[in-house]
């Protein structure tokens, strides 16, 4: 694997912290993992340059921006040569609504997560943009009747 | 539900919130063409009136050694609500969920859950999610890449 980059116990405790949240000072930080000020910058810094921490980002509240609607649609597409592929995957990546995006196993080849306001609005979605992203032969939509979990912590 | 209407300004901020919440203030200010102070005024009232959840890290999977990425489909043997509350609780505590919804269609939950390699992704099936009571059904759908995964929710139908 191309991991050769191995976390030990004070790493991992930096980084569950800050997928909590990432607004700690470095003190409260340090406090919390057990390390002192300079260690525990120098290893947020290895950890950034290692490319395991990608970034801060803000999570907004979907209900508050009335994003009530969440739909998985199951995409298969017509041709799996390489350019063909790499048409979808790239211009499904302009469409704002499309959060999250896998290539799959199994008898569908791509499973989109969208959000949207309403119903309308996925339906004019759907017919506008994703049934005519390059090399979309179908579109199967199932819809999340609620959220039992979403976070971005990934486990460690 | 809303009293309070964004504009386009407030719709900007969260933009770029969204996608950096490392952003000093003094450049967000200068990007939305406000000064400082007003600028950070109207984070924080974004902030109180509840459009701004938290500020997290990401973390990269593959480097952080989790490159399993499995979509389950999940049937109940009865939609009742017992045994649906029942799983959404235990589901939630599971950590390697990093999603889960109850659908519409053939199927009652989607999952999306992460792991290290296929054994334990096996191990977790076979301990955790199928000595679940009341499970009909679970069928895996393994990621074999992903195109795209981004935390920021699309705002262009506030205008």
């Amino acid at each position: 694997m191309k991991n050769q980059f191995v976390l030990d116990d004070f790493d991992r405790k930096i980084l569950r912290t800050l997928q909590e949240n990432a607004d700690y000072s470095m003190a409260d930080l340090g406090a919390k993992v057990g390390l002192s000020h300079t260690p525990c910058w120098r290893r947020i810094k290895r950890l950034e340059a290692e490319g395991i921490i990608k970034g801060k980002v803000t999570l907004l509240d979907p209900k508050k921006l009335d994003l009530s609607v969440t739909v998985y649609a199951y995409l298969i597409i017509k041709s799996h040569a390489e350019d063909s592929l790499n048409a979808f995957e790239s211009a499904v990546l302009n469409v704002p609504e499309v959060v999250e995006c896998y290539s799959t196993s199994g008898e569908k080849d791509y499973v989109l997560k969208v959000v949207v306001d309403n119903v309308e609005h996925y339906e004019k979605l759907l017919k506008r943009s994703l049934v005519h992203l390059p090399n979309v032969a179908s579109v199967n939509s199932t819809f999340a009747l609620k959220q039992v979990k979403y976070t971005t912590e990934l486990p460690l | 539900m809303n009293d309070y209407k964004l504009d386009a300004i407030d719709r900007k901020i969260l933009t770029l919130l969204q996608a950096d919440a490392g952003i000093a203030n003094i450049e967000l200010a200068e990007q939305v063409c406000l000064s400082p102070s007003p600028c950070s005024r109207r984070v924080k009232h974004l902030e109180e009136q509840g459009y701004i959840s938290r500020r997290v890290t990401l973390m990269d999977p593959n480097k952080a050694g989790l490159p399993v990425t499995v979509f389950i489909q999940v049937t109940l043997d009865h939609q009742v609500k017992r045994e649906l509350d029942k799983f959404a609780k235990q589901v939630s505590e599971w950590p390697e969920v990093m999603e889960c919804y109850l659908m519409t269609g053939d199927f009652d939950y989607l999952m999306r859950v992460v792991a290290p390699d296929l054994h334990s992704y096996q191990a977790f099936l076979d301990e955790k999610l199928t000595q679940l009571e009341g499970i009909n059904h679970v069928k895996s759908s393994f990621s074999l890449k992903p195109i795209c995964y981004k935390t920021e929710l699309p705002l262009d139908h506030l205008r």
